[in-house]
């Protein structure tokens, strides 16, 4: 059996099946015209943060003079 | 959570790669811990609950109305690749939000080249006048998760002298193309290929040729017919097939128009997801999902303008995973009978 027959309000455009209707704002699809923050070439601005590591981390000046990966995710609840 | 968990499968990569690696989320300080705890997380998971920083960056989610509680708050997904110097080298925002991309997609932007590894899936063949023809499946160790982006690398290695052509073609030429055969489930978004060489062909006019060895990139991702979070049924592994359709040429001959088929077997792992019975096909986080979303819904309800608009919608949104028409209670229907 196939997730094709699923009712298609839970399907997204990219075939995706979600726990909600697929036109609940959290599943929508990004726009063309919708921001994706600073731009490539900018300096990223700078946060302070708490960390699950069990300290405050400053972002530029914790990753010193190395190359960072920043990643923005949903959420590790749901 | 299958992001954050595959990343850190890769920390001693990105760490050889030179890359520190943050995530962000608006979850609760307390949320995060729990996690990392129960994932092994060792990098930094940053608590930006409030979203102050998400929206500083400007990547709120405004699909998601201040009433839609405990949604609210969430950015759309994306990832920053920063150079030494602080700056932006590279972003990844997918218009399917579902779809990330993973470590392997880090270390290639800061390389600027694809790097296989010996493990990653891998099938060749030989085909018209000695080329070679490869297709690795790249990215998250060589495993298929629900939605997380992935590159099928075709590498054509072309004898000296020939070529092979890019579009457009004069009548009865053909150019390369490349098509996802099998499985059913499977997308793909459209191929990236290197720049291609000028050549002047008298009569002809001027034409878009590759030689020598040219890596074409298709991402690809599994859609929920391949592996669900709201269904159990996913394969152990599936067969990725594309047809390459060339036609190999020299300064003096052209040869007649092939296609060869790669078929690579490629194992399928489950979802990491939240602890809740509507998601039968995700492997559950063994941290209290419920407790943490307990916690959200308390803030979100708090930070509310419309707190009656806000539980409304949070009563509704329940109703809806639980019953919901073809949602996940059909889903598994369909599937028992």
């Amino acid at each position: 059996m196939s997730a094709r027959d699923t009712h298609p309000d839970w399907v997204d455009e990219f075939g995706q099946v979600g726990p909600l209707p697929a036109n609940d704002g959290q599943r929508q699809p990004l726009d063309t015209d919708t921001p994706t923050g600073p731009e490539v070439g900018t300096r990223l601005p700078d946060f302070t943060l708490p960390s699950s590591a069990g300290r405050t981390v400053s972002f530029h000046e914790d990753r010193g003079h190395s190359m960072a990966a920043v990643v923005f995710f949903r959420s590790a609840v749901w | 959570m299958s992001q954050l968990v595959e990343l850190q499968e890769a920390t001693s990569r990105l760490t050889d790669a030179g890359i520190k690696l943050y995530a962000i989320s608006y979850d609760e300080l307390g949320a995060l811990e729990d996690f990392a705890e129960h994932h092994g997380i060792t990098y930094d998971l940053l608590s930006d609950a409030g979203s102050q920083v998400i929206r500083e960056f400007g990547i709120l989610n405004h699909h998601v109305t201040a009433e839609q509680v405990p949604f609210h708050g969430i950015p759309f997904p994306g990832t920053y690749l920063v150079d030494a110097a602080g700056n932006v080298a590279a972003k990844s925002f997918n218009a399917g939000l579902t779809q990330r991309i993973g470590a392997d997609g880090l270390i290639d932007a800061s390389l600027g080249e694809i790097l296989l590894r010996p493990e990653e899936p891998s099938t060749g063949l030989t085909g018209d006048a000695g080329i070679e023809f490869s297709m690795s499946y790249h990215g998250g160790s060589g495993v298929i998760r629900s939605g997380a982006l992935r590159s099928l690398v075709i590498r054509v290695d072309l004898p000296d002298g020939l070529h092979i052509y890019d579009e457009p073609v004069p009548d009865g030429m053909i150019a390369t193309t490349f098509t996802l055969v099998s499985p059913e489930g499977m997308r793909h978004r459209p191929v990236e290929a290197p720049p291609t060489q000028p050549l002047e062909l008298p009569g002809v006019g001027e034409l878009q040729v590759w030689s020598g060895r040219v890596d074409f990139i298709m991402p690809v991702w599994a859609t929920d017919e391949i592996t669900s979070l709201v269904r159990d049924d996913a394969p152990e592994q599936v067969t990725i097939e594309v047809e390459v359709a060339y036609q190999a040429c020299d300064d003096q001959v052209c040869r007649l128009p092939r296609r060869e088929r790669l078929a690579l077997d490629v194992p399928v792992r489950r979802h990491v997801g939240p602890a809740l019975d509507t998601m039968p096909g995700a492997e559950a986080t063994a941290m209290d999902t419920n407790k943490w979303l307990g916690a959200m819904v308390a803030r979100g309800l708090d930070a509310a303008d419309d707190r009656d608009a806000a539980a409304a919608y949070l009563a509704r949104t329940a109703a809806s995973i639980a019953d919901g028409p073809g949602g996940p209670e059909a889903c598994r229907d369909s599937i028992d009978t």
